[in-house]
């Protein structure tokens, strides 16, 4: 015992040797070290020392410098063994869960810092190169083009790598020879569509097809002998069915309407009786594709009557690829055309609406085969139906107008070389032409040395006989080529912190807010020195958020914080989940966004992330939420009503699908979600091997709290467990689709026999909940926390490099800036932007 | 069918004359004798690992009796190594495609990957020298789910390539006319560009800290390579293409990745096998990296009837379902690894077979329950390189990953020195 007491001294000076001197008397030491060498003395010490250590592994020998990687390791492996119940040995004495966690906790601190610290750049901004995101968006704004989706810069460069969950960190922005040979084809591909060879390949032209034509058409003429479809003298009504283009609507000598990827205006002269029950009349419109995704060109609602038909108008891309279009009314009891399964599949869908308790459409089912002259004890006649009162769609015609030109020869052209090409170009001419792109380009004022290169580059290929717009492109191309272009470069000598110039400051506010250059405003304030006015700064913000472009923020910034490209990670199983389909996946998505969007631009409380009394809905997802009146595709904002479980990210279906594995929800997944992505404070990750809780085995129907719970009785487990899996069974209400349930769903659990559903528990703090109501509420009085949590995500993201020790006072100013219930995005984004770390260099 | 495989220099000689640009003397230098086969190297990653438990034979020796994910191979025995008790050091969790070709792991430098060793030594003699291939495109640095396990001299990660059409038209399609001569103005314009962007980025060198200056030379080395390329593209932009004299050229003429709602796996795994296969054989490069599953994302598809997603079913949690389907899945890509062999041994090559002149490695960053150890590691190929085959081994120390490619390097002739990552050296038992 005398022996370990002294090993006990060695180990709390080794402890020590962080930040202090190591013959600074121990009295200084930090407090919270000496449980941990305590822990190693009392635990491991009398197998793990000397020579004759257990299984080598010598703890008296351990360096506790975290950057060594060896040291590291060993720590984790102490850190592992422990949390996994296997050190110490059964037959001594065991550490309590406690005493687990404090060494748990304080390893996994430590790697954490030795990790940031390897990201260090010294708390300075490192040089970075433009995100794909960020680049398609500049070649957008600099070059005023628009890009249809295959064509766009995005979907040529490949993804950017992330760190600290984002994509404008500088060390996870590289450059290797492929992307550089990538860039360099997608600068020749963007120069080749920003200036065009004289008039359009394909101008545009306007098609249209008359839907009578069908009767006078030998081909197709018997559409009009079906029953539900009426061939009238200058137009058609379809009560059943669809009606097509029959290969009369196409371009020149092409087979389709729509020759060349471009945009297209699509017009159907249309109405519309709607049915008994008053139900409105769909109309979809859509043109054969090999892609079933890019079908759908029109859905739309047709409340003109017959007496006053409107034109239905949509201007929409389409590619070379599509063929026929179909129209149709959309409705999902179909007509009968007198075919008698019709009852027997009617009679069942009666019966299954009637037993689910939904009498609306079990009395639409029977309204609609007794109009359709059947009973349901007799078979259908057809000839007893009485058609005047279906619901039917009156079509005049459709017509193809395209590919649309905004103008010719396009704003890129003009912006280069004006309306008319001229036939040459003098070094003068061409040096004013790049001057202007160059300083757009590179953000900042170039000068005529900076110019004189490109310019000699298209001299150069002119003299080679090259066609003068071919000449400017390779000069085109080697400004969007060069590092001035692809990397937002903040000259330095490295050693002195300076401040921002107004260009630079004028960059990292667009690319912040815009993920995308500076505008005229900025480029002008900056070539007037007013950006260095903080007031001016704070009008910009605001100015910056009313833009359109501010989408590239809530693309940029809300997507990548709310993780939304994980949400639909895994499939749900679509025997236990058959209400979850692509468009509600696809809703769920834009759910988070929206809801963000909403929050920034009408400066709603940060709380609203917690708790808020409005969901942005549209029709797919309000039905989702059990919540009326809500349709058509568009979001909107909607107030909750009292009984709603919505409210709060954390109501979001998104969220609570991608903390499930489509079969089961993760309470444990879920709960990493609020501490990452809501307080920016990660649990101790697992250690290796434990896998995740053990599906239910035949015969043993436990629920997943069941079995979290059981998972916490291992003492091992329990130190991480019990602080952190309460808030994600907080969410166990909501299934793995997010759809709010009472009783245990999913793993084959059946309605009857579930248990219910408990969603109570115990934060760390000590705070208890009955649900998920409740939870929100202690989540609420922890706004502190989610507050710090943000601004330190906002700041990386702001930054493009990881928080160091150093950011941590300013952390702590904007966090107690927005220390009041008022606190919204846009005051975040102004403490931000007016924060030393985003003005230096 | 038995091709010509490689230009000999008499060919090169007469057919080529001015077109002997430098790159080619010097990759006819390498080769002593350039009627030998050349030497091929591949290396394969299986993200996430696989079912171990299904996966490791029993018995030893040649005559092992195969388990049921190996058993597609069976046709094959004689041409391919399974080697146990092999670990990777910084593997096993989600970030083992980090160290699993440098054994460097992630959030660390990173240096250079053993294919890019043999590419040094023998990428030179081809057009490309060497191919990058993956399920995703690029790198996907700084995720989990690294899409290459490629790294440069500099320990920058190379993007792979994931469209079997973009690969095809890159190694075969035969430029048209017009494309020749718009070619020659693109070398002239790509020289100009190049030549231009590398004098401002030296421009903005000098007003840069140290640790920007650091971030720039990425870009220095990326535009000296794409000099280095265009040099290589000069030279042998005389020589056609190779005809790879395909019964159906249909197959490669659209685009296929798996984001497509009509992917099917088979096809595309057998195009990516059949591309690799024909590049050797067609000696376009002789060094190739697959990413053919990657860490955690994907790995499954409709088609393979599973109920989870590849990384839902590692997290097995002992259900025999769990366990039964990631077998399945397992067995799946191992029957396309079947195929690529047979493919290699269906062509010609010397005295021998071009799976001969090929050595393949292919192992994961985990094993089973995100193990480091118990790595699913085969050896395929590469019997007139030296590689002598023991059907399963099991090696008597723990072995890290990297012997493997240090034994395939050395197989491919090329030295590599007496520190090879955290290698022993080379594995005795396979050479």
């Amino acid at each position: 015992m005398t022996c370990a007491v002294g090993w006990a001294v060695g180990i709390v000076a080794l402890v020590w040797a962080v930040g202090t001197q190591a013959d600074e008397p121990p009295a200084t030491a930090p407090v919270a070290e000496r449980p941990v060498a305590e822990f190693l003395t009392t635990h491991c010490l009398e197998c793990h020392r000397g020579e004759e250590a257990e299984s080598d592994f010598r703890i008296d020998h351990l360096n506790d410098d975290f950057a060594d990687r060896r040291a590291a390791a060993a720590w984790i492996e102490i850190r592992d063994r422990v949390n996994r119940g296997e050190m110490p040995p059964d037959d001594k004495p065991q550490p309590t869960a406690d005493q687990i966690r404090m060494l748990s906790g304080w390893i996994t601190d430590r790697l954490r810092q030795a990790e940031q610290a390897g990201l260090s750049r010294g708390g300075r901004a490192v040089l970075r190169r433009l995100n794909r995101q960020e680049y398609t968006n500049t070649i957008r704004d600099l070059l005023k083009m628009e890009f249809l989706p295959g064509e766009s810069p995005r979907d040529m460069l490949p993804p950017d790598g992330t760190v600290e969950g984002f994509r404008t960190v500088s060390v996870g922005l590289m450059i290797d020879p492929s992307l550089m040979q990538t860039y360099y084809e997608v600068a020749r591909l963007v120069a080749e569509k920003a200036i065009v060879d004289g008039p359009p390949e394909f101008p545009t032209k306007t098609l249209r097809m008359e839907f009578e034509e069908i009767q006078t058409n030998r081909a197709i003429d018997y559409l009009c002998d079906k029953p539900g479809f009426e061939c009238k003298e200058d137009h058609i009504e379809i009560i059943d069915g669809q009606t097509r283009s029959f290969g009369r609507l196409h371009y020149g000598d092409h087979r389709t309407a729509t020759p060349t990827l471009g945009k297209y205006r699509v017009s159907v002269r249309a109405a519309a009786r709607p049915g008994p029950d008053g139900k409105p009349v769909r109309m979809s419109v859509r043109q054969q594709h090999p892609q079933a995704s890019r079908q759908l060109v029109m859905d739309v609602q047709v409340d003109a009557s017959p007496q006053q038909p409107e034109v239905y108008t949509v201007i929409v891309p389409r590619d070379g690829l599509g063929k026929e279009w179909n129209l149709q009314p959309v409705d999902e009891i179909a007509m009968t055309n007198g075919n008698p399964t019709y009852q027997v599949y009617a009679n069942r869908k009666i019966r299954d609406y009637g037993n689910e308790g939904d009498f609306t459409n079990a009395i639409r089912y029977r309204g609609r085969m007794q109009l359709e002259g059947g009973h349901e004890q007799t078979i259908i006649r057809p000839d007893r139906i009485d058609t005047e009162k279906l619901p039917m769609l009156w079509l005049d015609w459709i017509e193809i107008e395209g590919p649309l030109y905004e103008q010719w020869p396009p704003k890129s052209h003009q912006l280069l070389l004006g309306e008319t090409t001229p036939t040459s170009l003098t070094n003068g001419q061409l040096t004013e032409i790049f001057t202007a792109l160059m300083n757009r380009a590179y953000r900042r004022p170039v000068a005529d040395d900076d110019v004189k290169p490109i310019v000699n580059l298209v001299r150069q290929e002119l003299d080679h006989g090259i066609a003068l717009e071919n000449a400017v492109r390779a000069g085109l191309t080697a400004v969007l080529t060069s590092p001035r272009f692809l990397y937002l470069a903040e000259p330095s000598d490295g050693v002195q912190p300076r401040s921002l110039d107004d260009w630079e400051i004028a960059s990292r506010l667009s690319y912040l807010l815009w993920s995308s250059m500076p505008d005229e405003q900025l480029f002008e304030l900056a070539a007037a020195g007013k950006l260095q006015d903080p007031q001016v700064r704070l009008q910009q913000v605001d100015r910056m958020i009313a833009d359109p472009k501010i989408e590239g923020f809530v693309n940029g910034f809300a997507a990548q914080w709310l993780r939304t490209e994980t949400f639909r990670n895994f499939q749900p199983d679509d025997r236990q989940y058959p209400d979850y389909d692509d468009k509600l996946g696809e809703a769920m998505v834009s759910e988070s966004l929206e809801f963000f969007r909403e929050v920034l631009k009408h400066d709603l409380a940060l709380s609203n992330f917690i708790d808020s009394g409005f969901a942005m809905l549209n029709e797919r997802l309000a039905k989702h939420y059990g919540i009326e009146g809500v349709q058509g595709d568009q979001f909107r904002r909607v107030p909750l009503p009292d009984d709603s479980h919505r409210g709060g990210l954390l109501a979001h279906a998104g969220v609570l699908m991608a903390g499930s594995d489509g079969n089961r929800t993760k309470p444990v997944s879920r709960a990493v979600y609020v501490r990452e992505v809501l307080f920016n404070d990660p649990p101790d990750p697992p250690p290796p091997n434990v896998g995740e809780i053990e599906p239910n085995i035949k015969g043993k129907n436990l629920t997943v709290r069941e079995r979290l719970i059981q998972h916490q009785e291992i003492e091992s487990c329990a130190a991480c467990h019990r602080t952190l899996d309460p808030y994600g069974l907080a969410l166990e209400n909501f299934d793995v689709i997010g759809a709010w349930r009472e009783q245990q769903t999913g793993e084959g659990f059946r309605a009857r026999k579930a248990p219910p559903i408990d969603a109570s528990g115990k934060l760390p703090d000590g705070s208890t909940f009955d649900g998920f109501e409740q939870f929100r509420e202690r989540l609420l009085a922890q706004q502190q926390r989610f507050h710090r949590g943000l601004t330190e995500k906002m700041m990386v993201y702001a930054l493009g490099r990881p928080l160091e020790p150093g950011d941590r006072i300013r952390v702590d100013a904007i966090s107690d800036a927005l220390d009041d219930d008022s606190a919204t995005l846009r005051t975040m984004i102004k403490q931000i932007v007016s924060s030393p770390q985003f003005l230096t260099k | 069918m038995s091709r010509p495989l490689k230009l000999s220099r008499r060919t090169i000689l007469r057919g080529a004359g001015v077109a002997m640009g430098l790159p080619m003397l010097e990759c006819m230098a390498d080769d002593q004798a350039a009627e030998t086969p050349p030497s091929r190297f591949g290396m394969f990653y299986f993200g996430t690992g696989m079912n171990m438990r299904q996966f490791e034979p029993e018995d030893e020796g040649p005559d092992f009796k195969l388990s049921r994910i190996l058993q597609p191979l069976e046709r094959h025995r004689g041409q391919f190594t399974v080697l146990s008790n092999v670990f990777l050091n910084h593997g096993g969790g989600h970030d083992g495609a980090y160290p699993f070709a440098t054994s460097i792991a992630r959030g660390e430098k990173q240096q250079i990957s053993p294919d890019q060793i043999v590419a040094q030594q023998h990428g030179k003699a081809t057009r490309y020298p060497s191919l990058q291939l993956s399920v995703e495109r690029g790198t996907a640095f700084g995720s989990q789910a690294l899409a290459t396990t490629s790294w440069n001299e500099q320990g920058i990660p190379l993007a792979a390539e994931n469209d079997p059409k973009v690969l095809f038209d890159r190694l075969f399609r035969p430029d048209s006319e017009q494309q020749k001569v718009n070619r020659a103005h693109e070398f002239r314009q790509r020289g100009s560009v190049l030549d231009l962007v590398m004098e401002q980025a030296g421009g903005m060198q000098k007003r840069m800290s140290q640790v920007d200056r650091q971030q720039l030379d990425q870009y220095f080395n990326s535009v000296r390579e794409m000099e280095r390329q265009l040099d290589r593209d000069v030279a042998w932009s005389d020589r056609p293409k190779p005809d790879p004299d395909l019964k159906d050229p249909k197959r490669f003429e659209k685009s296929i990745t798996d984001k497509q709602p009509d992917f099917r796996y088979d096809t595309y795994a057998k195009l990516m096998y059949d591309l690799i296969a024909l590049a050797f054989q067609t000696d376009s490069s002789r060094v190739v990296s697959y990413v053919v599953r990657r860490e955690l994302s994907g790995g499954v598809y409709p088609e393979f009837g599973v109920s989870k997603g590849y990384h839902s079913l590692s997290h097995h949690g002992n259900d025999p379902r769990n366990l039964e389907e990631l077998a399945k899945v397992d067995t799946i890509y191992m029957k396309h690894w079947a195929y690529f062999l047979d493919r290699l041994r269906s062509i010609r090559e010397g005295d021998g077979t071009l799976l001969d002149h090929t050595v393949l490695g292919f192992s994961s960053g985990m094993g089973i329950g995100h193990s480091k150890n118990r790595l699913p590691t085969v050896l395929s190929g590469g019997e007139r390189l030296g590689v002598r085959h023991r059907g399963h081994v099991r090696l008597s120390t723990p072995t890290p990953l990297s012997s493997l490619w240090q034994t395939m390097v050395h197989c491919c002739g090329v030295p590599t020195g007496d520190a090879f990552q955290d290698s022993p050296g080379v594995i005795d038992d396979l050479v």
